[in-house]
């Protein structure tokens, strides 16, 4: 009792401790700041790393995937395993494109009005029932949402919505139904109702040594929106078996696409499909994670959060280092009352604690504090961002070189808790040695200072 | 607050104590073989010039210091080859201390410094039950030593007797068996000090079993203690029965003496 009541006063009567308290305050925020953000940025950058990458991945060998029994075979196989939600044949194939509405003057000149464009073919079913559509529909604004959520890719020439939207010398033409990436569309003046020819080259035929030029006309029903520009920039999606019949290709899939449970991790997935697979002729190395095949990516991400405990670790000394400071200068200002005390009967290890208590209340207060404004900054980051930007005229936060719109943050209780334990046991750390030396302190000599 | 257990108390028993300071060029020796008996009840003036080792001899007394020869007994305990854990107990619960300057803790109240060697006294639950009626202790101390009315105030908006009574209060809130005092009245003026002495004397008189031992330069308190030590060349005799030394007539010899 007597040595709580010592160090608070002690705590009280100095202004100097409200600074290392600043400091351990400080230092708790910013770590509470920093790391939600940080968590906020890498899970958004988790989602761009991952793209569209479904859970699990299993490529078809080439020279089998071309028996339609095989890939059927294969599809009933995984869907049969244990925490598996569904499955859907992907095909991807290049083309070119061009806008017929209206050709873009910059790129247009460039490749003759052509664009690169990866084709996606979509298993429309398995995704309606999945909810795979959600994020292709999203997009809102007039001319860029498809017309039915529930069918991203319904076009009927005979009703009136497309004969106000569609050219009608190419209405009746075999259009292809096409979704393309929102950024993209706004950048090519594409709209629900846009027509684009697509040219390809399909697979070499048989009996000639070329490869057959292929072209269709495609109709724009929708625009889709991820969390990966750059997909969105490069990617379309077509339904799976219209892009077969335009890339004149005779393999329905090239890969399937696995989706697992809530709950299951995609490596338990991952390991069940290649046990259940491994008899039908597929190798592991063609059944892979999203993590296996982002994993360089992933590992850059993981030494990022590595730095960045680093640099978290320092604010945690310095804040102890203020600490130190300020104790050792309280020890040596008060070596006449170390005496008093000792001299009241006071042990040494009384004495020490009295100034561990200061360091612990210095440390337990701005630790709590430090929590708390950290955790208002966070949920507020964003307010208090345009607040400063208002302010100051500086943006710190530019959502041109981001994919999301506002600042992410995700708080993580248990990482939290550790820095703030770390936090305090350093901050006692610290207090050890200004104590320790009080403690030592020649009782005699004490008390003869003037 | 007697010692525990049912040994009768036997005072301090001193026998050729010495204490030196050594460093690395010389070796001075401030007390060469001091003996004393102090008997329970007893109150002792340490009188002597100026660096004699008197406030060595009573931070030895305090077990504030440790001797460099010698034995120091208090109620039969040889304090000297005590460990440290027991020498603290024994000057928390048994030795109250009083200094020249006061030795306030400048944070706390009047009260609080009285307190504060309660506190220290027992475990923080026991304070806890008992911190109503403790204080109550405090206060009445408090009163009696005519601090009533400043209880809240720390002792820096506090006079010099003032400060020096909060002292005497903190020394004796654990009704100490040995109550140290090294010039108490040193830095208070003349009218002040007649007022602490008076109040040192009637506390102890309060106090019978009580052993008071104080420092002092002034011949006129020690007069009225029972008896007068008079350290000289690192040893301690006893004058008061020496001729000169107990009456007016001693004092002009004692001033040039001191």
């Amino acid at each position: 009792m007597d040595r709580l009541l010592v160090a608070s006063r002690y705590l009280i009567g100095r202004p100097i401790c409200l600074v290392s308290l600043l400091g351990v305050l400080v230092g708790v925020g910013s770590i509470v700041v920093v790391d939600s953000v940080m968590n906020g940025f890498l899970r958004e950058q988790m989602k761009v790393v991952r793209g569209t990458l479904p859970d699990v991945t299993v490529r078809l060998p080439k020279g089998r995937r071309e028996q339609a029994q095989f890939v059927q075979q294969s599809v009933e196989l995984v869907e049969q395993v244990p925490g598996v939600v569904s499955v859907a044949r992907r095909l991807e194939w290049p083309s070119l494109y061009q806008n017929t509405d209206q050709v873009n003057p910059t790129w247009g000149s460039r490749y003759g009005g052509y664009h690169f464009l990866q084709l996606v073919g979509l298993d429309l079913e398995v995704a309606r029932e999945k909810d795979e559509l959600m994020h292709l529909t999203a997009v809102q604004g007039e001319g860029f949402r498809a017309p039915r959520l529930d069918d991203p890719f319904w076009y009927d020439p005979h009703d009136q919505f497309w004969k106000d939207r569609v050219d009608p010398s190419k209405r009746f033409a075999p259009l292809i139904p096409v979704l393309f990436g929102e950024p993209m569309a706004r950048l090519m003046n594409l709209r629900v109702g846009s027509v684009v020819s697509f040219a390809t080259f399909g697979e070499p035929l048989p009996e000639e040594e070329r490869f057959p030029r292929r072209k269709r006309y495609a109709v724009v029903t929708g625009t889709y929106r991820t969390e990966d520009s750059v997909f969105e920039r490069t990617h379309a999606f077509v339904p799976r078996d219209r892009l077969q019949e335009f890339a004149g290709v005779s393999e329905s899939a090239r890969e399937l696409a696995v989706r697992g449970a809530p709950g299951v991790s995609e490596k338990e997935v991952r390991d069940r499909v290649r046990l259940a697979l491994s008899a039908h002729g597929l190798a592991s190395e063609d059944i892979q994670s999203w993590q296996d095949q982002k994993q360089l990516l992933l590992r850059a991400i993981e030494n990022e959060r590595i730095i960045m405990n680093i640099v978290l670790f320092f604010l945690i000394l310095v804040a102890g280092f203020n600490l130190l400071v300020t104790l050792s200068m309280m020890v040596s200002e008060k070596v006449r009352e170390i005496g008093i005390l000792v001299s009241m009967g006071a042990s040494s290890q009384r004495v020490a604690s009295i100034f561990l208590g200061c360091g612990f209340l210095i440390a337990i207060l701005g630790a709590v504090a430090g929590l708390g404004g950290g955790l208002l900054l966070t949920w507020n980051i964003n307010p208090v961002h345009d607040f400063i930007a208002g302010v100051s005229g500086i943006h710190l936060f530019d959502p041109q070189f981001y994919s999301f719109r506002e600042i992410p943050t995700e708080v993580d209780g248990g990482r939290i808790a550790w820095f703030v334990v770390s936090a305090l046991g350093c901050s006692m750390l610290f207090t050890l040695f200004p104590s320790f030396a009080a403690s030592r302190m020649e009782v005699v000599d004490a008390l003869r200072r003037e | 607050m007697p010692f525990e257990g049912s040994e009768p108390r036997r005072g301090v028993r001193i026998r050729g104590l010495r204490r030196e300071y050594v460093s690395a060029r010389d070796r001075l020796e401030i007390l060469r073989g001091v003996d004393l008996d102090l008997e329970p009840g007893t109150s002792a003036a340490i009188v002597g010039k100026s660096g004699a080792g008197k406030s060595t001899l009573l931070h030895l007394l305090g077990l504030l210091d440790r001797p460099s020869g010698g034995s120091l007994e208090i109620d039969g305990i040889d304090v000297v080859v005590a460990p440290r854990p027991v020498r603290n107990r024994l000057r928390l619960e048994h030795i109250g201390f009083v200094f020249q300057f006061y030795h306030l803790l400048e944070e706390l109240t009047a009260e609080q410094n009285v307190l504060l060697a309660g506190m220290m006294h027992q475990s923080p639950l026991r304070w806890w039950r008992r911190r109503k009626e403790e204080r109550e202790r405090a206060r009445a101390l408090l009163e009696r030593v005519g601090l009533s009315d400043r209880l809240r105030h720390t002792p820096s908006k506090l006079s010099g007797g003032e400060r020096q009574r909060v002292a005497i209060a903190r020394a004796l809130f654990c009704q100490p068996e040995f109550l140290l005092c090294d010039e108490p009245t040193g830095n208070l003026d003349e009218r002040t000090s007649d007022q602490i002495e008076n109040l040192l004397l009637e506390l102890a008189a309060e106090h019978p079993d009580m052993i008071l031992v104080l420092v002092t330069h002034n011949l006129r308190l020690a007069h009225r203690l029972n008896r007068v030590l008079l350290l000289e060349a690192g040893r301690l005799r006893d004058v008061s029965n020496e001729e000169g030394w107990g009456g007016p007539a001693g004092d002009s010899l004692a001033a040039s003496t001191l």
